[in-house]
């Protein structure tokens, strides 16, 4: 029996028409996938069970797909695979504001779960930019990160129990209602970042906070990057916590400044926003005093309206930086580079000198408060000559972030675009056995490389 | 869209926040066929020439036109614009679309009902003079027929209602089957929405003109079904009929007519004159002491403007917000529901469940459209029938 003739017995939907797979060869990334031969659209763990037991059988190459938001390819369909569409799984099962915790399924979409959270007066904090599109597990997939990281850190940090079904269709659960476990290994973490290549997350339990209403947004310039980075660095030596710590450049900054209406002092090269939490009461004094001694050219304090402005223009940057593109066929290919604060004053002016080096359009933001950088190159990818040149200067960026001691990817993942980069990591770390490591997990937990294989490295 | 359809399709960056607000994805279980994303990926294909008009029609068609998308893409771009500019430029229409398009043509009005269109006007006084034409566009009235023609698909099937839908347009309303399905109470309850919303203007001292059997439809099907040539046919006609009427104002009774003589006629013939919604003209602030909550039309939120007259009125009631309201309102799913009732009823019953669970004490709507597809409870009430009784 074929693989659609057994989806038919089985009773799972499945799409096989042209027309119907078409809506799943591409993600956010710049890559195309290749047409798979089904897209299958699960109710539940126990369908997608069925359907890795079959392909486990027949050696069917198996893509997991949530949001279809992933900036690296992780989530495009491969010549002769089956889709698994994880958007049906769509409930939020249990909700626990005294145990902390809300049960979700995979297929929950991280700003629907967010609406549903705050009628309860709780957050999940890992909040990336696709926040209204990615899922829940696409997010643990990619280990995702967010404008929240530098207070809450990134998705890692939020995950207590993952539901699995291995390539083998296998059924397997990990951690579960508990905020902390000492039980062997931890198995939870291997699945978080995996990018859907050890198994398929089908729910998990998530930790959650109580929202911080109180807090207050200001704006700061500054002439230099480093000065800015200084004060990031101070704010935390003093034992100080931005809710957020965001920074852009001029490009993104003018763009800011064009959407709220406010003006950019004379002189200012770089724009950092940050959220002060208002929890004992003079935190806001001891960041100012700190920020008045980094050579600011200005500092606005904003009020709710412009607060909310600022913030929608912020986390639109990337889209609003899209309509900067003048050219058919131009793309914004992110660099997603990350260094201890300390490092981040040099980072930034190397990664400075390297723009000048190189004589690409690109724009730079960044969550500033855990030391994430983005670099936004404007590249025709019709181009070859443009893509290799945007690839070379990604691999000098990244090789900033090595020096300094970061890591090429901070929240986008690896996919089929940083496979180079992820090696160039281990080798600059002298540990390259890393990657043996990962391989041999790997062919334990999917011994037929079945699951999104040539995704984070080839075997 | 100010450039060719390629090049605004190739903005798309793929990134999937269309998908996160289309409610006929979700209806659609999820096929991403029937999801804006995959709408604007189909698009991409089609312009290519690689895949079929015929394949990927239903995909444009079902688009709701509702503008979620728009207002959440990155790049700016309407998964709702590129299906209509397709839908215009294909050959392949839908036979049920056809029957709709050959009346409209025809008689000036969908479904060809007649005199059923001025029933709710008896007795009431008019102002042949007065400056405004009370332009109802048929809408509320065709409602009740929408219902039965629905109806009809559920008990004959798609295929032979699409198969006798040629002997239907011959025949028109009254002189075929489809009469028999018709729910003499709805269309009761839609005449009492129209003559509610003619009272209302009438107490805020407002004269209107109305135009009886002789108003014609407004066209809007005609562009919805991707019929380019006859809207545009239509508009020129419809433009020289007001004119001979020597019409300067029209106030618009339902956002879909609002939005197409307001802003989109205006990319197929010159529209001289003032389009008005009759909200405008209302200067009664509503008195209740109980909870409201609102179902904002997609088209007065996300068409070329955002209009919300509406909060003046109820200034003084108070209000309480679904999970999605304002530039986020979610759609009512009516627009498919002559070509995709299953999607229409999923999405309505979503949007249903989203309004009940504020626990207002009233649903106000304010298109027909979403009106009939909402009408799941007493607590439903069109806006008119609010400000009147309250």
């Amino acid at each position: 029996m074929d693989l659609l003739q057994y989806l038919t017995v089985k009773n799972i939907d499945f799409l096989s028409k042209r027309e119907d797979v078409i809506p799943y060869i591409r993600d956010a990334s710049y890559f195309t996938g290749e047409l798979p031969i089904a897209v299958v659209l699960p109710k539940n763990e126990n369908e997608i069970s069925e359907i890795l037991t079959k392909c486990y059988e027949e050696n069917i190459k198996v893509v997991a797909r949530g949001g279809g938001t992933s900036l690296t390819g992780s989530s495009i369909s491969l010549k002769g695979s089956v889709v698994i569409s994880m958007l049906r799984l769509n409930r939020i099962l249990e909700f626990s504001g005294g145990d902390r915790y809300v049960h979700v399924q995979a297929g929950v979409r991280i700003d629907d779960l967010n609406l549903y959270l705050q009628s309860k007066g709780f957050l999940y904090p890992p909040d990336p930019a696709s926040s209204l599109a990615s899922t829940v597990g696409g997010t643990i997939s990619t280990n995702a990160g967010g404008l929240r990281g530098t207070y809450y850190g990134s998705t890692k940090e939020w995950i207590l129990g993952l539901g699995i079904v291995l390539a083998d269709g296998r059924i397997i659960r990990t951690g579960g209602k508990i905020l902390k476990r000492s039980a062997g290994y931890d198995l939870t973490s291997l699945f978080v970042g995996a990018e859907g290549t050890l198994g398929i997350i089908f729910d998990a339990y998530l930790k959650i906070v109580p929202r911080i209403e109180n807090f207050t947004r200001i704006m700061v310039f500054f002439r230099k990057a480093e000065d800015m980075g200084k004060a990031i660095y101070q704010i935390k030596e003093r034992g100080l916590n931005p809710l957020s710590a965001e920074f852009t450049d001029k490009i993104s900054m003018n763009i800011i400044s064009r959407i709220s209406g406010i003006p950019v002092p004379d002189g200012s090269e770089v724009l950092l926003i940050i959220d002060i939490p208002l929890l004992s009461g003079n935190e806001y004094e001891k960041f100012i005093q700190i920020i008045k001694n980094s050579n600011p050219t200005g500092i606005k304090s904003l009020n709710a309206e412009e607060s909310e402005v600022v913030y929608k223009a912020r986390k639109g940057l990337y889209s609003s930086l899209l309509n900067e593109r003048e050219r058919e066929g131009e793309y914004i290919i992110i660099g997603d580079v990350v260094v201890p604060s300390s490092e981040v004053p040099e980072a930034l002016n190397e990664t400075r000198d390297l723009i000048e080096k190189f004589g690409l359009k690109i724009s730079l933001f960044g969550h500033i408060g855990d030391g994430n950088i983005h670099a936004n190159v404007f590249t025709n990818i019709n181009s070859n000559e443009e893509m290799k040149k945007a690839e070379k200067f990604l691999e000098e960026f990244g090789d900033i972030a090595l020096r300094h001691n970061g890591s090429v990817s901070a929240e986008h993942g690896i996919g089929f675009e940083k496979k180079e980069l992820l090696i160039r990591e281990f080798i600059y770390k002298k540990s390259i056995v890393n990657m043996e490591i990962m391989k041999s997990i790997k062919k334990i937990l999917d011994p037929k490389n079945i699951l999104n294989p040539g995704k984070v490295f080839d075997l | 869209m100010n450039e060719s359809l390629d090049i605004y399709v190739s903005r798309c960056i793929n990134c999937g926040f269309c998908d996160a607000v289309c409610p006929t994805l979700e209806a659609a279980d999820f096929r991403g066929y029937f999801g804006a994303r995959g709408r604007v990926n189909l698009a991409k294909e089609l312009i290519k020439n690689d895949i079929g008009e015929e394949e990927v029609l239903d995909s444009f068609n079902s688009c709701l036109h509702c503008n979620a998308c728009l207002y959440v893409c990155p790049a700016g771009i309407s998964a709702g614009e590129i299906s209509e500019k397709l839908k215009l430029r294909s050959s392949k229409k839908d036979p049920l679309a056809k029957f709709i398009a050959e009346n409209i043509m025809k008689y000036k009005d969908p479904l060809n009902i007649g005199k059923g269109s001025t029933l709710w006007s008896k007795g009431l006084k008019f102002n042949e003079q007065s400056e405004y034409l009370f332009y109802t566009a048929r809408m509320y009235q065709l409602m009740p027929y929408n219902s039965a023609v629905a109806k009809m698909r559920e008990k004959l099937g798609e295929g032979l209602l699409k198969k006798f839908s040629p002997t239907f347009s011959k025949l028109g309303f009254k002189g075929s089957l489809l009469k028999i399905f018709l729910e003499k109470e709805k269309v009761k309850e839609f005449n009492n929405i129209l003559f509610n919303i003619y009272k209302v203007l009438a107490e805020s001292g407002v004269e209107l003109r109305y135009l009886g059997e002789e108003e014609p439809y407004s066209g809007a099907m005609l562009l919805e079904f991707g019929f380019e040539k006859e809207f545009t046919s239509y508009a020129n006609w419809l433009v020289n009929f007001f004119k001979l009427k020597n019409i300067k104002k029209i106030v618009t009774i339902d956002p879909h007519t609002y939005t197409l003589l307001k802003y989109q006629i205006k990319d197929y013939v010159n529209f001289p004159f003032d389009v008005i919604f009759y909200l405008d003209l209302v200067n009664k602030k509503a008195n209740f002491s109980g909870t409201v909550t609102i179902h904002q039309a997609c088209h007065l939120e996300r068409y070329g403007e955002k209009y919300r007259k509406y909060y003046d009125i109820l200034s003084d009631v108070r209000i309480i917000n679904p999970i999605h309201f304002n530039e986020r309102t979610f759609c009512c799913g009516g627009p498919d529901e002559v070509l995709f009732p299953n999607l229409t009823n999923k999405i309505s019953e979503k949007r249903f469940i989203e309004l009940k669970s504020t626990e207002a004490d009233y649903i106000i709507t304010m298109c027909p459209i979403c009106y009939i597809n909402l009408k799941k409870d007493k607590k439903v009430i069109d806006i008119s029938q609010f400000i009147a009784k309250f």
